[in-house]
């Protein structure tokens, strides 16, 4: 007996077919809306009974209608931002591109050149920051702050993946007399998309967290300045809506990637 | 059948160093291939047949001994893009449509496109309808089909294939065996392939040359007399299973001397 059989044999088939999908997304996102719930439902009552009366910690319900109301002050702010953070991912991108391909080209400068970077990455932002601010005008720290805090992480995955031996294409391209600077174009490149997507997903939510840091030093515009000010004012409320706002263009950017990626199923095949 | 290669092997002997010491992997190798001949190299593993196909493409450099082909070096030939070869995992390029994966050896050579070859090419190992085809979306076989045609797509001198059907199911072989030979007769090119499969090897070749491991060495040469083009039947007929029991005795024969130990006092058993 077929599968087809065995399912035309019970009754009520439409209904059952919703509840096995209805079935499917209480599995797959049950726990994250449970972990969720009780999140907000833990600070509501926390914020009940902390100390500040609000000021400190607002309710749920209060950062919401800040994010409301205040919306026309925090989107202006955030395309700034957003605008920064676009604009250091481009120049850490670039700089660390450079980097990989120099890693390409001089292998004896692989190590030295990871190693430098390391010792930069592993600066705090926060010491650099307002040392970035006596040499450049604004917004140049804000860009600058984002671009450092990328240029690692980019440089490490495009580094892995500019590098990566694939013996039986390079045999190919010997074979077929092919010269290597073709070969890095058409087969290295494409290949170290895995490695791309990798960097893409840490350097996209890494700008925008650098840029908002940055802003928390000084300058005119944007979520960092923002929030100096909402905690200065004692807006909590708004203070914590700005909070929200970057979580979820973190997230969002994250889910930009995922589709990228989805677009390019090849690449799960690349893991050898 | 003009414009392909003579092979000539002399006295080639390679030897890697490992941690172990000094390995021997070939000894005094020597064989001749006419041009537009097909010949297969086979033994057990460790007999050094890979290694031997890949001095001939130049990926390996022999410690000693020469190999000519047409009178030039392997080098000289795959500077002149004069060279094919399939490898037993297909090598394809997953980001490549099966066009732009044949297609990729001319790129990759720095010749000019060609398409209407690379569609003939396709049309010859029966590939038609899967031009835009992923590799993730091909079989097996089709993926060795692939990778033949982009072997061929450089119009080489020199077909070089190393086991293109090892990982395919008896069936099938047997299939893409004979799909090769009408291939293979329709372009006349020289060919050499490795294969652990005597019927294989029986039913494609003109010569085969058995090597045996450790050290590899060449321990016989059989011919193959058959007609032109081998068919299906000759694998059910005698004469074809008696030369395949023929050639699979020339190999028992050659591991059973190399047998570990080395000392002989199990031979004869």
């Amino acid at each position: 007996m077929s599968a087809s059989e065995v399912t035309a044999a019970r009754p009520g088939l439409p209904l059952a077919g919703l509840g096995r999908r209805a079935g499917w997304w209480v599995v797959r996102y049950g726990p994250a809306a449970l972990v969720l719930a009780a999140f907000v439902l833990l600070w509501n009552w926390y914020a009940g009974v902390a100390p500040g009366e609000g000021r400190l910690l607002p309710t749920p319900a209060q950062v919401v209608t800040a994010l409301g109301d205040d919306w026309n002050i925090i989107q202006p702010a955030l395309l700034v931002t957003l605008g920064s953070a676009g604009r250091g991912l481009a120049y850490g991108a670039a700089v660390a591109a450079a980097f990989a391909v120099l890693a390409v080209a001089v292998p004896p400068l692989r190590r030295p050149i990871a190693r430098q970077l390391t010792i930069v990455f592993c600066l705090p932002l926060a010491a650099i920051a307002p040392l970035l601010f006596l040499v450049l005008e604004l917004p140049g720290p804000h860009v600058a702050l984002a671009a450092i805090s990328v240029v690692f992480p980019i440089y490490i995955s495009l580094a892995q993946g500019l590098t990566a031996r694939h013996e039986e294409w390079e045999d190919l391209r010997a074979v077929t007399g092919g010269g290597r600077g073709r070969y890095f174009c058409s087969v290295q490149i494409p290949a170290s998309t895995r490695e791309l997507l990798v960097a893409a997903r840490i350097a996209l939510p890494t700008a925008v967290l650098g840029t908002t840091l940055a802003e928390y030093f000084g300058g005119a515009r944007g979520i960092g300045v923002l929030m100096i000010n909402s905690l200065a004012q004692l807006n909590a409320p708004r203070a914590y809506a700005l909070g929200i706002v970057i979580t979820l263009v973190c997230a969002l950017s994250f889910a930009l990637v995922e589709l990228v990626a989805r677009a390019l199923p090849w690449t799960e095949e690349l893991t050898r | 059948m003009d414009h392909s290669l003579d092979i000539a092997v002399a006295d080639v002997c390679k030897t890697f160093a490992t941690a172990a010491g000094p390995v021997e992997a070939l000894t005094d190798v020597s064989f001749t291939v006419p041009a537009g001949g097909f010949v297969s190299l086979v033994g057990p593993s460790g007999s050094g047949k890979s290694t031997l196909l890949r001095s001939l493409a130049s990926l390996e450099t022999p410690t000693s001994g020469t190999i000519s082909l047409g009178g030039s070096t392997p080098r000289q030939r795959v500077r002149a893009h004069e060279l094919g070869m399939a490898f037993q995992d297909s090598a394809l390029l997953p980001w490549r449509s099966v066009q732009r994966n044949i297609a990729f050896a001319r790129e990759m050579a720095g010749l000019p496109k060609d398409k209407e070859y690379v569609d003939e090419l396709i049309e010859l190992v029966g590939l038609r309808g899967f031009e835009k085809s992923r590799p993730a979306q091909l079989s097996g076989g089709m993926r060795q089909r692939v990778s033949i045609a982009r072997a061929l797509v450089t119009r080489p001198k020199l077909l070089l294939l190393d086991e293109p059907f090892g990982a395919l199911d008896e069936m099938l072989r047997e299939k893409l065996n004979l799909e090769l030979q009408r291939i293979w007769m329709h372009e006349g090119i020289t060919t050499v392939m490795v294969t652990h499969s005597v019927a294989e090897a029986v039913l494609l070749s003109d010569a085969i040359v058995v090597m045996s491991a450790r050290p590899g060495r060449v321990v016989e040469i059989v011919d193959v007399p058959f007609a032109r083009p081998r068919d299906a039947e000759l694998l059910g007929s005698d004469e074809f299973f008696r030369l395949c029991a023929r050639v699979s005795d020339v190999l028992r024969s050659a591991e059973a001397s190399a047998a570990p130990g080395g000392g002989g006092a199990d031979v004869g058993v």
